[in-house]
């Protein structure tokens, strides 16, 4: 082996070692940061930032959607199907939005405990069926959607 | 530490220069029959996605450039580590040469995925782990172009990019694994998990093959960039100018033509399925002609079956569907379905054999849009290299004269 190519060979590992282990240190200190939104559990517990402005991520309950009169404004609660946070939000909601679905809201948590939306995103899992299969699969599985890992939470 | 023979036998211009001449139009040849059984399977014959609708339709070209921002990236790097620790000069212009089309399909990527966001997630952009790392990646691409650009002497400028590249892979691994290690918008893998099926087997064919069409795109791109470095390099060199002129090999051409035949004839004879909307059935296009395809929002749940009724509109008409069974999971009213079934001799109610829920929304801009940009962004790469290629020939040429002429 030449010794000079297994130096430079060395060197360049090295360095890939290093920056690997300074932005994995970054990354964990930042963890809370890079994640998208918190589950009812981690608000639950008090990792949200209740104080301010934050993203809530969760299911959809299954018959828990409301609409009030005006059309625009609807409740909801979202979970984790551990905890449970009631969800106000007026405006127009994504094409994907129903009972069940992954969801995460941007807003804040007022007094009595509701999450005042500003944002409703809809999150879709990694299944790409077309309509017929997807109902005979969703049959199949019951309430397959709340322990599917593709909803992401 | 040795290297593989080929790599060695790669690494003479010359050779290289050879053995590329004749791979592209083969590369390139069978880049468009994939691309083109590819587009066929995907926006013809595929079905609907049931939740997303036509919007799905962005994946055939999302999902191969994203898979390929990483792939050009790792060789990327890889050979700028060959370049660094064995000092082989065309290992450095390989890794030139991928730069941009790794930008490219990273550009592609992060357009696709935006202009598909917006119908599904209900956004443009959001700073999630997995796009905000895409993002990263196409800043690393645009540093090591403007680092080549920015160091005048080519040895340098060749070892400060090399290192660049080598310290981005790290970034790598963070991307791929994003939607694993954190909380994101971006759902997980479809592709890795072939052991279940979680995606239907026309779309999965579809994908499969513009994933080998993009990677071709890759191959053949790479080596007409590299070959037109190579030239520019290699001017002074004695075989430069003894090279014949180089005709062009259409025989690949075959290839695609072939598979567009095929396609053709495919659609020519296959029945097309008609899918009628309400107002076309209240205008009379379903009577007397037994079984059709009817498709539309819900407007109306009137009885939850068996046996089931609800109205379907389009917006100008409805139509009364009677079903008998239950109505699928995700049924509802605002929400789209389609229905096979027959006109009742009265003209006025439907019955339905099944139902099934699906999303019904236009969504053609947003597919039309993404295709039309990825045509534009892949065409200017495919154009640009061969033009700096012909260049780089006719530079060669016009010396030779001169040098004739001043002798």
């Amino acid at each position: 082996v030449n010794p000079k190519r297994k130096k430079r060979l060395v060197l360049a590992s090295l360095i890939v070692a290093g920056v690997a282990v300074a932005v994995g240190f970054m990354l964990m200190a930042l963890r809370e940061n890079i994640n998208l939104f918190f589950s009812p559990s981690q608000v639950a517990v008090g990792e949200a930032p209740t104080d301010h402005v934050f993203r809530l991520g969760g299911l959809v309950e299954a018959g828990s959607l409301t609409r009030e009169d005006d059309g625009l404004t609807v409740h909801f609660v979202v979970t984790d199907t551990a905890e449970k946070i009631a969800v106000v939000y007026k405006g127009i909601l994504p094409d994907l939005f129903r009972e069940g679905q992954g969801i995460i809201a941007l807003g804040k948590l007022d007094r009595s405990g509701v999450f005042r939306a500003d944002e409703v995103l809809a999150k879709h899992d990694e299944n790409y069926m077309p309509p017929e299969v997807a109902d005979a699969i969703k049959t199949a599985q019951g309430d397959g959607q709340l322990k599917h890992p593709g909803t992401g939470i | 530490m040795r290297l593989p023979r080929i790599v060695h036998q790669f690494a003479s211009p010359r050779y290289f220069y050879e053995l590329s001449g004749k791979l592209v139009p083969w590369a390139s040849g069978l880049l468009f029959a994939l691309a083109t059984a590819g587009l066929y399977i995907g926006l013809v014959l595929a079905p609907t996605h049931a939740e997303q609708g036509e919007s799905y339709r962005i994946i055939y070209l999302h999902v191969p450039a994203a898979s390929n921002s990483l792939m050009v990236y790792t060789v990327m790097a890889g050979a700028g580590l060959i370049f660094l620790v064995w000092r082989i000069k065309m290992a450095d212009v390989i890794a030139a040469a991928s730069a941009p089309i790794g930008a490219s399909f990273t550009f592609i990527a992060l357009i696709t995925g935006s202009i598909w966001g917006k119908p599904t997630w209900g956004t443009w952009w959001q700073w999630d782990a997995r796009l905000t790392s895409e993002l990263i990646l196409l800043f690393l691409y645009l540093g090591y172009m403007a680092l080549r650009a920015a160091i005048e002497d080519p040895q340098n400028s060749a070892r400060a990019s090399a290192v660049l590249a080598i310290v981005g892979v790290v970034n790598i691994p963070i991307i791929h694994y994003s939607v694993e290690w954190w909380n994101t918008l971006h759902q997980g893998a479809t592709i890795t998990k072939l052991a279940t099926p979680t995606i239907e087997k026309t779309m999965l064919t579809a994908l499969l093959l513009m994933m080998g069409a993009f990677v071709l795109f890759y191959v053949s791109t790479v080596l007409v960039w590299a070959r037109c470095k190579v030239l520019r390099n290699e001017v002074r060199s004695s075989w430069v100018r003894d090279l014949p002129p180089e005709g062009r090999n259409w025989l690949p051409m075959l290839l695609p033509v072939a598979v567009l035949a095929a396609a053709v004839f495919h659609g020519a004879t296959t029945p097309r399925e008609i899918v009628l909307t309400p107002s076309e059935v209240v205008n009379g296009a379903a009577a007397g002609t037994g079984n059709v395809i009817l498709q539309g929002t819900v407007e109306a749940i009137e009885a939850q079956g068996p046996p089931s009724r609800f109205v379907l509109s389009d917006g100008q008409a409805r139509v009364t569907v009677r079903f008998n069974g239950t109505l699928p999971r995700f049924f509802r009213t605002d929400w789209g379905a389609r229905i096979r079934g027959s006109l009742r001799e009265d003209g006025q109610v439907f019955d339905a054999s099944t139902v099934a829920a699906l999303n019904v929304r236009d969504h053609r801009r947003y597919v039309f849009t993404a295709y039309l940009l990825v045509m534009i962004v892949l065409g200017i790469n495919l154009v640009s290299s061969r033009r700096c290629l012909r260049q780089a020939r006719l530079a060669i040429t016009r010396r030779i004269r001169r040098e004739e002429v001043s002798s």
